[in-house]
């Protein structure tokens, strides 16, 4: 499954496969995934664990070698590398790791220029280039301090600088914020999402968590069980997920299935010639227009809210709601036309058992 | 109760003693510290994995461990000789004390590199690192505190295979102790011998932690 648009792609996936020995039995980790990442995007990639997700981003750089398939940085292909060239294209990926992985012999500042003593650099310029990105990484006073003595925030920090220090064209991060709390996750995603804007710089997120995804990606891809169910735009998958894995990791996030209380009185509204049941998605400018009120004062529609909620991906507002239409004549169908003209994704559901486990298995 | 030719002789002897420690202990670093190196390096999963080469190593290694030090010293006695030209004196006696710590140096090493977090490793070979720079520049820096320790055992070990040199004329203290204090019935002679010994391990040992504490200090 390809990405809509971006035909280019800064980092390309094909056909990945990858199976490991576990004993007696084998696994297999992914199966035929192909993936584009166009330049300057964040793209993120979500799984439960287990999925396949850090097996995946570690094919991109070849610390797992994929059986099957080819991989390609920068029009390059990594897959078709010896040792000693692959080594250098990976000075120009960086990585940062869900556990650092910091070199504890090691002050921060000489942590960050490690990839330029493997790069080579002269000392002079490593010990410029690496104080610009402690700055960068607004740890400009830590410069001597040794990783056991910074927090795991700042630990990441760390981690980060040093995946930039050799000007990657791609950034990995592998789980980054997973092992940190809730607020020190939000600033290194900031911190990442800024990089991204600054530095253009294309980065690819691995996470579990959706909360991630929504805040800083671009795109996103949903593994599961090894294979890559969808993919897309952010907004689109957030608003319009069709697979279960999807929908389990937004749900709590996004009001997708009606509770069992409204399925109930659903069920009898959807037979009614009247009435509708219509899950309405709001994306960017839309969430703006007062469109419920429009609505009851234009077309003498009634309109009861079963759930809905108000959130925003990166910094698009974006809502989705889930509403009973009841009017006379043609005022509910005028009203979803009324509605899809204003940008309202408009979804009338038929069948009230859609709504509990919609799209169960399919993949878009 | 010590005559001052008695002191000299003791004094003589803690020389010897000290000379073939810390020769056959420095000889043995440098041959097991590769030999340590490539048993992590060449395992299965390893930065430059070679099963052959692994358990070619591992197995000269457990053969080398298995030789009691009495036996080993009076085996090798013509290897002794071909590499100095003879195999009685305290120079005669290095050449087995280094053979018998380079197996034991060796796994000291394994086992402090294999503490060193795989995920590190990790991180070094993402950025392009080659595996002579992660040997040099990752495991061994990494694993410093661990290492030095490592030496500490094996020094002390050393002292203790020391005092078995006598047999081979090699001198030192626990040649002392057994002319002098046993065949001469010199209680007070084997006495000191025994408390330099003591004081001697207790040197060692508490060099080698406060210099592996300093490794490992890392600002804590």
């Amino acid at each position: 499954m390809h990405l809509r648009g971006d035909v280019s792609g800064l980092v390309r996936l094909e056909s990945i496969s990858k199976t490991f020995d576990a004993g007696p039995s084998r696994v297999l980790a992914l199966e035929n995934v192909s993936l584009r990442v166009a330049p300057g995007e964040i793209f993120g990639i979500i799984g439960l664990s287990g999925a396949g997700k850090s097996t995946l981003v570690r094919c991109i750089n070849m610390l797992e070698v994929p059986d099957e398939g080819r991989v390609y940085v920068d029009g390059l292909e990594i897959t078709a590398l010896e040792s000693r060239e692959l080594r250098e294209v990976r000075k120009k990926i960086g990585m940062v790791f869900q556990h650092f992985n910091l070199l504890a012999s090691r002050t921060v500042l000489e942590n960050v220029v490690f990839p330029l003593e493997i790069a080579r650099l002269p000392k002079p310029e490593r010990i410029k280039k690496g104080r610009t990105l402690l700055e960068l990484v607004g740890l400009e006073d830590k410069e001597d301090a040794y990783p056991s003595q910074l927090s795991g925030g700042q630990k990441q920090r760390v981690g980060v600088a040093r995946a930039l220090a050799n000007d990657p064209k791609v950034l990995l991060c592998d789980e980054p914020t997973s092992s940190l709390d809730p607020q020190t996750t939000r600033s290194i995603l900031r911190l990442l999402d800024r990089i991204n804007e600054e530095l253009g710089l294309t980065i690819i997120l691995i996470t579990h968590e959706m909360d991630a995804i929504r805040q800083i990606c671009h795109k996103v891809a949903v593994i599961a069980d090894g294979k890559v169910v969808e993919s897309g735009r952010v907004i689109d998958i957030f608003t319009s997920p069709s697979h279960e894995t999807t929908k389990s990791m937004i749900r709590g996030t996004t009001p997708i299935d009606a509770p069992d209380w409204a399925i109930k009185i659903l069920e009898a509204s959807a037979k009614a010639a009247d009435r509708r049941v219509a899950r309405l998605s709001f994306v960017g400018e839309s969430t703006g227009h007062p469109v419920i009120s429009s609505i009851v004062r234009d077309f003498g529609v009634d309109i009861n809210i079963l759930t809905a909620q108000i959130d925003h991906i990166k910094s698009v507002p974006f809502g989705v709601m889930l509403v009973e239409l009841s009017g006379e004549g043609d005022g509910v169908d005028k009203s979803i036309g009324f509605l899809r003209g204003l940008g309202v994704s408009v979804e009338v559901i038929d069948d009230v058992g859609d709504l509990v486990a919609k799209g169960n298995g399919g993949s878009e | 109760m010590f005559d001052s030719r008695l002191i000299q002789i003791i004094i003589n002897s803690l020389g010897e003693t000290f000379y073939m420690v810390g020769a056959s202990c420095a000889l043995a670093v440098a041959f097991g510290l590769p030999i340590g190196v490539l048993l992590v390096t060449t395992e299965k999963q390893g930065i430059i994995e070679n099963p052959g080469i692994c358990q070619v190593l591992s197995t000269v290694v457990n053969i080398g461990r298995s030789i009691p030090f009495v036996i080993l010293m009076v085996a090798i006695m013509p290897f002794t000789r071909l590499l100095i030209g003879t195999s009685i004196g305290t120079g005669a006696a290095i050449v087995p004390l280094t053979i018998a710590a380079i197996p034991f140096v060796a796994r000291m090493v394994e086992t402090s590199l294999r503490e060193v977090d795989a995920g590190v490793v990790e991180a070094a070979q993402a950025m392009g690192a080659s595996p002579w720079e992660i040997i040099i520049k990752v495991l061994i820096p990494e694993a410093k505190s661990s290492l030095i320790l490592g030496v500490t055992i094996t020094a002390i070990n050393l002292v203790g295979y020391s005092t078995m040199a006598g047999a081979i004329g090699g001198g030192g203290l626990g040649d002392l102790a057994v002319r002098y204090g046993y065949q001469r019935f010199r209680g007070d002679v084997m006495l000191a011998t025994v408390v330099i010994l003591i004081i001697l391990v207790q040197g060692v040992q508490m060099l080698g932690g406060a210099l592996a504490r300093r490794a490992g200090s890392r600002g804590n």
